[in-house]
């Protein structure tokens, strides 16, 4: 049932629409506005102020702490730099036990903790010169922090160890098994990727849909959702160039039939369980990308081709576009 | 938590007994414009449409090629214009036809590739190359009703400036450029509810974007290593630009304690202005992180989470950037973000004490 545009809910597009339309003077748009809390008020001011104050002043901090141990100072024996960011760490930690973990002030200082970690790492191969690959430090780095992010409650700490893990992990496939183009380990450094990421994803709408109510920002699922796209994009289009190389051996149907049903699961899950479009889009683009590619490469060098191509993306893109429309209203005539 | 929206009508009926609605007022459905019809697009969407509509135009581009058009500067330039041309009479017919819009969307990229390419190689002179640039694009600001496009129109005059600055040596241009962008985009964002119920309501926010980031690309040549170079920064020019910058941005918030009546308590005044200024101590060198706490500021009293990200994301690239700035050793920059870093997590304290504020829960 389609409703009367009364009955829409006073999102902020929609009150621009009415003063477009002359029902709302720019009083009475600024007045909404502050109504429907998209404007802030005094309190949120001081919220907003109070949060940024001390994200910009801990990101400082420990920028500042990690250009430090960068400069190696050669008149500051190694024991007093250990010193040092020890005592910062102990601090950071101290910080954060005292005020209690439910404070933002206590996951500020968790996260300085966690960054804190990284400069002493590096400051330990620094000074002994352990000749240890770089993905060690990211896998050792991600490990100890892992604790603080356990009992943290804060999204920005659990991309922070997603992000540690995940380079920590391209650097030990770069570094330790350095697979050659065009090889399946090749495809299997992005498939793994994909499935860390996938595995986050899921862990993640698992419990914001058990009620953790940190877990709620949808910032972070989307981002995690997107570079799994990107993941499995990536080989989706190795493989469609890889008979061009002689490597028909890298047309693993799985994983074709992993990526059909990886899109299939997404506007499903997204659409029925958990209304989520920027994680259908993502999909969506991503199989704009994997078929204009598989068109591209069977088009070759006829010209002619590109401009049936051309349209065949606009029609996806714009089809996809009409339907991720009609869901978004669908969605809120829903609420 | 989240909060529970009201339905317009409930909301004009508030803002009805508060004599701020006519009582005659109601809410309606007139015939959508372009832009109207667009509003409901979620912004990724329409992000989407416009990454398609580039891959189209590279693949238009792949046609025309095959097709010997582009073999000599007068074919390129004539289907340039040609497709830049149709590409607006297809945006107006087909304004409410997803499929046509996207089309022009795309005949227009190709369209002002090939002008801009055709003329290019036929004038050679990179200052009138930007000034066609220019023209071009204020033609299809004005014409062109459609917001993806007012927002890459604006760029590109942003970009056909910077390179009419560059290739003329113009001295303190791109200073000028960055402090006239970063106070038009405070303007522009402030006078918001004024803009959405006048005659620019269709354009203003995509043109607002376009100078948001468009401010954002000047100062990123500020972060790359060795651009103290006489073409890019005059003698002083990231001083000048952070000094100004400052400037935009102690006023901002002067208008904000004024708006919210807390210029009379001297202590949160003091609180805010030190923070300014501790803020900018050592951004004097990279004065693109004045530059997103402006921008964060202006995304956070819009409302506007967009703005709020574009500000968080070059943030961080400016932060990051400080690293390798050639200017300072490292020592120097460690002491100044560790003692800026110090005195703003003490001044939030003190803000706290101050104002008897309930600490945010974080899961609230």
């Amino acid at each position: 049932m389609e409703l009367k545009m009364n009955e829409w809910t006073a999102t902020p597009e929609h009150l621009r629409r009415l003063a477009q339309n002359g029902v709302l003077t720019s009083a009475a748009l600024e007045r909404a506005l502050r109504v429907t809390g998209v404007v802030p008020g005094v309190v949120e001011w001081r919220r907003f102020l109070s949060n940024l104050l001390l994200l910009m002043g801990s990101l400082m901090l420990a920028a500042g702490v990690i250009f430090f141990f960068a400069y190696n100072w050669a008149d500051m024996g190694r024991f007093q730099k250990f010193g040092l960011v020890q005592v910062a760490l102990l601090l950071a930690v101290m910080t954060a036990s005292y005020v209690g973990l439910d404070r933002m002030a206590a996951k500020a200082s968790l996260l300085l903790a966690s960054f804190l970690v990284g400069a002493f790492l590096a400051l330990f191969g620094q000074t002994y010169q352990t000749g240890a690959d770089a993905y060690e430090l990211f896998l050792g780095w991600a490990a100890l922090i892992a604790g603080w992010v356990l009992i943290g409650r804060f999204s920005f700490l659990w991309m922070v160890l997603l992000a540690l893990l995940e380079t920590g992990y391209i650097l030990y496939w770069i570094q330790a098994l350095e697979p050659t183009w065009l090889t399946k380990k090749y495809l299997f450094l992005f498939e793994s990727l994909f499935a860390m990421n996938l595995v986050a994803l899921v862990l993640w709408e698992l419990l914001a849909s058990r009620g953790v109510a940190w877990l709620e920002d949808r910032w972070a699922p989307r981002l995690i959702g997107s570079a799994a796209f990107t993941a499995l994009t990536i080989p989706m289009v190795i493989v469609i160039f890889g008979d061009s190389y002689g490597r028909q051996d890298l047309f693993p149907g799985a994983l074709q039939l992993l990526y059909v049903l990886v899109v299939a699961l997404t506007g499903w899950f997204y659409q029925r369980a958990k209304q989520d479009l920027f994680l259908i889009a993502a999909a969506m683009l991503s199989v704009i990308t994997v078929v204009t590619v598989y068109f591209a490469k069977q088009i070759g060098n006829n010209y002619g081709g590109f401009l049936l191509l051309a349209l065949v993306v606009i029609g996806m893109a714009s089809g996809g576009a009409v339907w991720l429309k009609r869901l978004s209203r669908t969605g809120e005539e829903a609420r | 938590m989240k909060r529970t929206l009201p339905t317009l009508a409930s909301l004009l009926d508030q803002l009805r007994a508060e004599g701020l609605v006519a009582d005659g007022a109601s809410v309606s459905t007139p015939p959508m414009n372009a832009s109207q019809a667009d509003q409901g697009t979620p912004g990724f969407v329409r992000a989407m449409v416009a990454m398609s509509a580039w891959i189209a135009a590279l693949l238009l581009q792949g046609f025309f090629y095959g097709a010997n058009l582009t073999r000599s500067w007068e074919s390129m330039a004539v289907v340039g214009a040609v497709l830049c041309a149709a590409s607006v009479v297809l945006q107006r017919k087909g304004k409410h036809v997803l499929f046509l819009s996207s089309l022009a969307l795309a005949l227009s990229f190709t369209g002002q590739g090939m002008l801009i390419a055709g003329l290019g190689s036929h004038m050679r002179s990179a200052t009138l190359v930007a000034f066609v640039v220019m023209v071009l694009n204020v033609g299809f600001l004005a014409v062109y009703d459609d917001r993806t496009m007012r927002f890459l129109s604006t760029l590109a005059i942003i970009g056909a400036s910077f390179a009419i600055v560059l290739d003329n040596h113009i001295p303190y241009g791109i200073q000028l450029m960055t402090l006239l962008l970063a106070g038009g985009s405070a303007a522009l964002w402030m006078s918001e509810p004024d803009l959405a119920t006048g005659n620019l309501a269709p354009c203003y926010r995509p043109v607002g974007y376009g100078m948001v980031v468009g401010l954002f690309s000047c100062l990123m040549p500020s972060v790359m290593p060795g651009y103290a170079g006489p073409h890019f920064y005059a003698p002083y020019g990231a001083w000048i630009t952070a000094g100004g910058l400052l400037a935009v941005l102690i006023y901002f918030e002067y208008r904000l304690l004024l708006e919210h009546a807390l210029l009379d308590d001297r202590r949160v005044a003091a609180a805010v202005f030190i923070g300014t200024l501790l803020l900018a101590y050592p951004a004097r060198r990279m004065p693109g992180m004045i530059a997103a706490i402006i921008v964060l500021l202006l995304g956070f009293r819009r409302g506007n989470r967009t703005l709020m990200g574009f500000a968080l994301a070059f943030l961080f690239v400016f932060i990051s950037a400080y690293y390798y700035h050639l200017g300072l050793t490292l020592m120097q920059k460690s002491i100044s973000l560790m003692v800026a870093g110090a005195v703003l997590i003490s001044l939030r304290f003190a803000l706290v004490t101050v104002l008897g504020q309930d600490e945010e829960v974080s899961h609230e």
